[in-house]
């Protein structure tokens, strides 16, 4: 379990904005700023946080899907012939290609309907990465592509059609398909969700978790929505304006959360039992600009609990206990402060 | 409590080049003063196709086949309903954004952004109530702070007093053409402004003052899907139609959405019809439930009834298809999916999908039955049991 699979090192990623007469750069949009993480194999790492914390970001760059500004991106490739790591965030594109990164490293995208061309059978969209990328032709790769389609819960009949043709639920089970085709290890699933109803959502998260087990996958979860990171994910990460502010098993975020928006973005979820109700911390104002990020925490223009440590200074993720890191100056008094302020009988009652 | 709004066997069918589309089947729902109501079901159920058409807003190539949707809008005469299916449209439009208004799913596409967000909120002023403001500008007129100079102010109040007493006179409408002296309809739109700052400043946005002459793609998500709503509460309405209001927003703002609805609904609106797909909105909002399911109102209940003790099938797979806070084992799917409804199933349209499916439920469409107290069942096995 605690064999890594990726490492994420102080990654950057900033798009620049152009301005005046020479469309010289004259800022930049902070999207990522700086994140380490380490992934384990075999594990599924949910990364939450609202639009525009750089949760999307993260997954792409891993995918190198483009070039990030800064940082490392290690990856411990499981096969035994290469042990050299691989440093994707400085490696060129053609030489993931050459060592057959791509084939390792996939990603299914938020809205199924414009990830899969529209004008490409269900057939060759799923056999498009496995030709280009294995080089299988002919009655093997037809073999091969009925095989994941029936893994994903689809059959033969699909085969022959177009995507406009098919459900959202059953568009995401193609985009799933497609994703397994080249036997990945590590998956970036980018809200694989959140354009689905709920029941179809159950469907596609049981089929996701049991591609995990069947084929031993590592997932990278990204998602806004809490309650299906708490149901598929082993790790959480809380994003905010393009860092890492907590970082701990599912089970320690949901029980014993430390940090100050956790704790915010825990009690808004709406929750589906009319039993206990509970307070809710609701956040003034909105996610500040992150071209122009505040000074110190960033999260303190929201924050109930600010103090001026934290204007001042920014904190630093910080392991509280084995596993569990956070980036808070009164990580320590937290649960107090909110308990005090505002009651929070929900936690109390799952820990206990 | 008293009845507010009432459908009663609404049809509603588009017809498509695939063939008739049957979105609503005979769908009966009341909304209580004072309430809130949640509809809730999954996307291409007919959630939005009922509001619609309670509004008649069903965009084209539907149309409402049969059917009342009647409205106790009198506080006075609570009895005596007015049926909106059989109202003009020049009625309806008159209803529209003052008694019943609604909030829509996605703000960018509700709001203008060619028009800045003063003008905006002021449209449904100058739209629903002229005459009021037509009064009040009068009244500034003739008070004596008033300093407009000699020969301007004695035009204003000569104007003003005619639109007061008669808003469609003709001359109006002749001095709306001629150039400089059109300039009387000024002070109307200083009003229109003055209260859509008012508003705004109710729903809890800083800088009001700033904010009117902003356009939309100043604001964020959660600013414009206030400003959606404080263009639908203008007028003070009695109903708010809330269609997916904070299905596209981030939970933080949808958490700040949900807790200003709530404090409207105690302090402006009687009632509010929310619709959404997210079962947790609605038992944290909602007094009163609908379940929808293909074009069909299943089950309907008090909220807590319906939480804990779900009677239709549909309802229960769905309730076990959410992740919860607190659960051990796995999610439930419901299997199959939901059926093409132009070629709806026979008989009870969930029974394809339906672990109780019994021989009349492929033969008959079960009518709503209550089952307990305020607990309405379309179901024949519920109601069996």
């Amino acid at each position: 379990m605690m064999d890594k699979i990726l490492e994420l090192k102080n990654l950057t990623k900033h798009y620049s904005i152009h301005g005046g007469v020479l469309r010289r750069e004259i800022s930049a949009v902070r999207a990522l700023d700086g994140i380490d993480l380490d992934i384990y194999r075999g594990e599924c790492l949910g990364v939450v946080g609202e639009s525009g914390c750089g949760k999307t970001t993260a997954g792409k760059a891993i995918v190198r899907l483009f070039k990030p500004t800064g940082g490392h991106i290690y990856y411990y490739s499981a096969a035994a012939a290469s042990t050299a790591t691989a440093d994707l965030a400085r490696i060129k594109i053609s030489r993931i290609k050459k060592l057959g990164l791509r084939n390792r490293l996939q990603m299914v995208f938020q809205d199924p309907t414009t990830s899969l061309d529209p004008r490409m059978l269900v057939k060759n969209i799923v056999a498009e990465p496995i030709r280009t990328l294995q080089r299988m032709s002919g009655r093997d790769l037809e073999d091969r592509v009925l095989s994941l389609l029936e893994r994903v819960g689809l059959t033969r009949d699909h085969l022959l059609r177009y995507p406009h043709e098919f459900s959202g639920g059953q568009r995401q089970r193609i985009a799933v398909a497609r994703a397994i085709a080249t036997d990945p290890e590590f998956i970036v699933l980018d809200e694989p969700t959140s354009a689905l109803d709920v029941s179809v959502q159950s469907q596609i998260l049981n089929l996701l978790k049991s591609l995990q087990q069947t084929l031993q996958l590592t997932y990278m979860f990204v998602t806004h929505h809490l309650l299906v990171v708490k149901y598929v994910s082993d790790r959480v990460a809380v994003m905010y304006l393009g860092k890492i502010v907590e970082l701990a098993d599912t089970q320690v975020i949901f029980s014993r959360p430390l940090h100050p928006y956790t704790h915010a973005l825990l009690s808004a979820i709406p929750i589906p039992d009319v039993t206990h109700k509970q307070q809710r911390i609701v956040l003034s104002g909105d996610v500040p600009d992150p071209a122009d990020p505040p000074a110190g925490c960033r999260f303190h223009t929201r924050c109930p609990f600010v103090t001026d440590r934290c204007r001042a200074e920014e904190p630093l993720l910080e392991a509280v206990e084995s596993g569990h890191r956070v980036a808070c100056h009164r990580k320590q008094e937290t649960p107090k402060l909110v308990a005090e302020r505002f009651d929070q009988r929900r936690f109390s009652s799952i820990s206990s | 409590m008293a009845k507010l709004l009432e459908t009663i066997d609404l049809v509603t069918h588009f017809y498509t080049y695939e063939g008739v589309v049957q979105a609503l089947n005979r769908v009966s729902l009341v909304v209580d003063h004072g309430a809130t109501f949640g509809l809730v079901g999954e996307s291409g159920c007919g959630k939005s196709v009922t509001v619609r058409s309670v509004m008649r807003i069903v965009p084209e190539p539907g149309r409402i086949e049969e059917g009342k949707v009647i409205v106790y809008l009198d506080e006075n005469r609570r009895h005596a309903g007015l049926d909106l299916l059989a109202q003009s449209e020049a009625f309806m439009e008159s209803l529209r954004g003052d008694r019943i208004s609604m909030i829509f799913q996605e703000p960018n596409a509700a709001l203008n952004p060619t028009m800045s967000i003063g003008d905006q909120i002021g449209e449904s002023f100058l739209f629903h109530q002229k005459e009021k403001l037509y009064a009040s500008v009068l009244e500034e007129l003739e008070s004596r702070d008033c300093r407009t100079l000699f020969p301007l102010k004695q035009f204003q109040q000569a104007v003003y007093r005619i639109a007061a007493r008669q808003p469609d006179a003709l001359i109006l409408n002749l001095l709306d053409r001629i150039p400089i002296l059109k300039h009387w309809q000024s002070r109307l739109k200083k009003e229109a402004r003055r209260r859509a700052v008012e508003i705004i400043t109710k729903l809890g946005l800083s800088n009001p003052d700033q904010i009117v002459d902003l356009y939309p793609h100043n604001l964020s998500g959660g600013m414009k899907q206030r400003i959606v709503i404080a263009i639908a509460l203008a007028c003070s309405p009695v109903l708010l139609i809330a269609d997916e209001a904070t299905s596209n927003l981030d939970v933080t703002i949808q958490a700040q959405i949900l807790e200003l609805l709530r404090r409207l609904k105690q302090e402006e609106i009687s009632s509010i019809l929310l619709i959404t797909h997210d079962l947790g909105v609605v038992a944290e909002t909602c007094d009163r439930v609908g379940v929808m399911y293909a074009g069909n109102l299943c089950e309907v209940a008090d909220v807590k009834d319906l939480f804990q003790n779900p009677l239709h099938p549909y309802t229960r797979a769905l309730l076990d298809a959410v992740p919860k806070f607190t659960m051990e084992d796995d999610l439930k799917s419901i299997d199959g999916h939901v059926p093409n409804l132009v070629t709806p199933p026979s008989g009870c349209r969930f029974h394809p999908r339906c672990a109780h499916a019994m021989e009349i439920c492929r033969e008959a469409f079960p009518e709503m039955t209550e089952i307990g107290k305020n607990h309405l069942v379309a179901c024949y096995w519920a109601a069996s049991k």
